[in-house]
């Protein structure tokens, strides 16, 4: 009973922070935020690592490796559909059959971009106007949907549809006939959303999820929601350490503002926040990996507190920067916009909250565990 | 398989669920009365002793299992989730013990240590004083050294848990006036029915008795009591604090979840807007959020527990333990107080199930959490020092 990763993992998570840092830096979350993003070769190379399946398998790594990288994705800004295609993959599984794009999807292959946001529903799965028909031998999808990431440079898109008043879902490859991106402008450049318009597009009964695989959904969605945690302690750590470097080199008074106790506390509070928030990510993480029986708890738990931590985090960092961090051309704020974004993804705090206390309130005391 | 219990671990957790299910003295049977009360929960220890249940970790040849400490962990979360009365020798068990183990003489481990273990030594830890709390190295408690090498201390301890029942105190004083503040001091362990001993127990803000202040008025004290070196008792001091921050948090947290649970029983109890407090969104919602602190309490304790096995000694981390221990602490005391609402801040006529007085006793004691074993902002301080690497300033 101890929260440890194992060598392999360190090693994945030195590997992508040299690989990350490498591919993308800063300037290229910057280039996204002045419209010339191009992310071709990091795409490319996620996906040759094989980056998009870890943990899919029995590979050593499980979801905590996942939430490695995502961090890492976090630290840098970085524009990739990791998360999305980690939970794609195991919706596609949940779909099954012998359909080509559910396949590659299923195994990391195919980049994918999650689309679940409309103007009236949210992480909750709640409200979806979207609509998935039946027509014939297939299914004829309808809605719009906002906020999706890295649209116009994926494979395929995973879409919740309202279907025979079910949630439902459906893999649409990013080609298909009736799929319009939209501007998609968004507080996180690097994000690359965009708007997606779906009208009249046909989907073979083949690449749908339609009836009762809620526990499949449920799961998947656990995994993105910590791993997108993970992404936001990621981003808000790395604004974080580049406070640190400039408190100890910038002086007022004679001193470097770092010596000043104010200010230490406030980075003090700060790395306390960010190491409890990666200790729940963790934690969650693992006992996705084991199957534990409070997986979805522990989850909750991450998202949540990971949430509100992260952007006390990225808060405190941008104070030590006095005025600098409020200048467009200072890097600070392109992790602040990937900690906000990352904060809601996958249900927020107040989401995961409610969640909770309904739990609270439905358990008895004294049942053993 | 790492967070699910080992089969060693559950080995364990069968066998002190066994024998605590038989155990457990009804909460109604610990006297009033305090002396009574010390001799109870002295018989209490006794018992948990002869079952093998405390002292867990500590090696077989000095009367533990040489278990791994995340089995102790989980007993001691057994104990709590059982009612189970408090230990009253913790002081002992968990920061004087270990010491004793590392540091001690094959005398005074054989002198000490069973009787730590058994209730029949308790234990106190005498550091800080008037002038020396967080700024502990400018103790001034003296302790002169005799011409056979033993000691004869002078001094004013405060802040002393148990020491009003204790048969022993480790004592650090003032042996080197001449050197440097932290090099001058030792680490001296100090029969507390020794001539000269005086103590003035404090009422705390619970209206318990638990701290006191202790008086050495010419105390003598034998060679064989010092504990390390002469003039070594920084070091084992700081290896103790640490080592009770490193996976104390874990323990607490056992305690503070079952309080909690209970907390959530009263909200269901308690009408608020003339229905179930607990049906109040933003009563649960105030729950909820302790209930995630007390989680992330133990994700962060489990984690540096980890980290601690693997390195063999706790490390600066634990510091951030502490700090998340006293934040996650305090805030949980006032979310059970802000779910009690009208009746938060009374005693007398509460609802049946509710027990405002007991939350009442949570809330203040919870304050305390900031402040013993080195307050927060002398965390905070090592963490952006020693970790963040931030320059040493003016404080
Ligand atoms: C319930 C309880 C049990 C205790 N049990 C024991 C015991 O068994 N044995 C024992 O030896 N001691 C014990 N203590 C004492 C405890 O260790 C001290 O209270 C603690 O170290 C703080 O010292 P102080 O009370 O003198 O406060 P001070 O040191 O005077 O601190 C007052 C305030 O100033 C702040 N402060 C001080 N220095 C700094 C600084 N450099 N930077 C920023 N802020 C600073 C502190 O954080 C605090 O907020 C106990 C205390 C409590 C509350």
């Amino acid at each position: 009973m101890k929260l440890t990763i194992s060598e392999d993992q360190r090693e994945l998570q030195s590997v992508a922070r040299e690989m990350l840092a490498d591919l993308a830096p800063l300037s290229l979350a910057r280039a996204f935020l002045e419209g010339k993003g191009d992310a071709t070769t990091l795409d490319q190379q996620l996906g040759y690592l094989g980056w998009y399946a870890v943990g899919l398998e029995d590979d050593g790594f499980g979801v905590q490796g996942l939430c490695m990288l995502a961090e890492r994705c976090g630290a840098q800004a970085a524009p990739t559909a990791l998360v999305d295609t980690a939970v794609a993959a195991r919706i596609a599984a949940a779909i099954g059959g012998d359909d080509e794009l559910t396949a590659r999807v299923a195994v990391g292959e195919a980049a994918t971009a999650l689309a679940v946001v409309e103007a009236g529903a949210d992480w909750t799965l709640a409200g979806v106007e979207a609509t998935l028909r039946a027509a014939g031998d297939d299914l004829v999808l309808d809605g719009v949907k906002v906020g999706v990431q890295a649209a116009p440079r994926v494979d395929a898109l995973l879409v919740l549809a309202e279907h025979a008043g079910e949630p439902a879902w459906a893999l649409v490859p990013a080609e298909a006939a009736g799929v319009t991106l939209l501007d998609g402008h968004a507080l996180d450049p690097a994000a690359d959303c965009r708007v997606v318009e779906l009208s009249g597009v046909t989907v073979p009964a083949a690449r749908a999820l339609v009836g009762d695989d809620a526990g499949a959904v449920e799961r998947a969605l656990r995994v993105g929601a910590v791993a997108t945690a993970a992404e936001g302690v990621g981003a808000a750590s790395a604004a974080l350490d580049l406070a640190i470097e400039y408190a100890r080199e910038r002086e007022q008074f004679g001193a470097p503002i770092g010596s000043f106790q104010a200010l230490k506390h406030l980075m003090a509070d700060a790395h306390v926040d960010r190491e409890s928030a990666w200790s729940s990510v963790l934690y969650a993480a693992a006992a996705l990996d084991e199957g534990d029986a409070e997986a979805a708890e522990a989850v909750a738990v991450a998202k949540a507190w990971s949430a509100r931590a992260s952007r006390a985090v990225v808060e405190a960092a941008l104070q030590v920067f006095g005025g600098i961090a409020f200048t467009w051309e200072h890097d600070a704020h392109l992790l602040q916009r990937r900690v906000l974004a990352a904060e809601r993804r996958f249900g927020d705090a107040i989401q995961h909250e409610r969640a909770l206390g309904a739990r609270l309130a439905a358990r008895r005391v004294g049942a053993p565990t | 398989m790492k967070l699910a219990l080992d089969d060693g671990e559950l080995a364990l957790r069968e066998e002190a669920r066994a024998f605590l299910a038989a155990n457990v003295p009804d909460p109604a049977q610990i006297p009033h009365d305090f002396d009574a009360k010390v001799e109870f929960l002295r018989a209490w220890q006794a018992r948990l002793h002869g079952a093998g249940l405390v002292g867990l970790s500590w090696p077989e040849a000095y009367g533990g299992r040489g278990a791994s400490l995340t089995e102790q962990i989980v007993v001691n979360a057994e104990m709590a989730r059982a009612g189970a009365p408090i230990v009253i020798g913790n002081v002992g068990l968990d920061v004087v013990g270990p010491s004793l183990v590392e540091q001690g003489t094959d005398a005074q481990k054989a002198r000490f240590l069973d009787r730590i273990l058994s209730g029949a030594d308790i234990w106190c830890q005498g550091f800080s004083e008037v002038g020396a709390g967080s700024d502990l190295a400018a103790l001034r408690t003296k302790a002169r050294i005799t011409d056979d090498g033993g000691f004869v201390i002078d001094g004013h301890k405060i802040w002393t848990s148990y020491a009003q029942h204790a048969q022993w105190c480790a004592v650090l004083a003032r042996t080197d006036a001449n050197a440097p503040a932290h090099r001058g001091i030792s680490y001296i362990l100090v029969d507390m029915s020794s001539a000269g001993i005086e103590i003035r127990p404090l009422v705390q803000v619970t209206g318990d008795a638990e701290f006191s202040e202790v008086y050495f008025d010419a105390v003598e004290v034998p060679a064989e009591n010092l504990l390390g070196e002469l003039n070594g008792g920084w070091a084992i001091a700081m290896h103790t604090l640490s080592h009770e921050r490193g996976w104390y948090g874990v323990g607490r947290q056992a305690v503070l979840r079952v309080l909690l649970d209970g907390m959530v029983e009263e909200a269901r109890a308690l009408r608020r807007g003339g229905r179930p407090a607990l049906e109040d969104e933003d009563v649960r919602a105030t729950l909820a959020r302790a209930h995630i602190g007390l989680e992330v309490l133990k994700h962060q304790g489990l984690r540096s527990v980890g980290q601690m096995i693997a390195d063999g000694h706790p490390g600066l981390e634990s510091s951030v333990d502490k700090v998340v221990l006293g934040r996650v602490e305090q805030e949980m005391a006032a979310a059970g107080l802000d779910a009690l609402g009208a009746h938060a801040a009374l005693g007398a006529g509460a609802p049946a199930g509710v027990d405002p007085e007991a939350w009442q006793h949570v809330y203040l004691y919870a304050r305390a959490g900031s402040v013993y074993g080195g307050s927060a902002q002398i965390q905070k301080n090592i963490i952006a020092e020693r970790i963040l690497g931030l320059p040493r300033g003016a404080r």
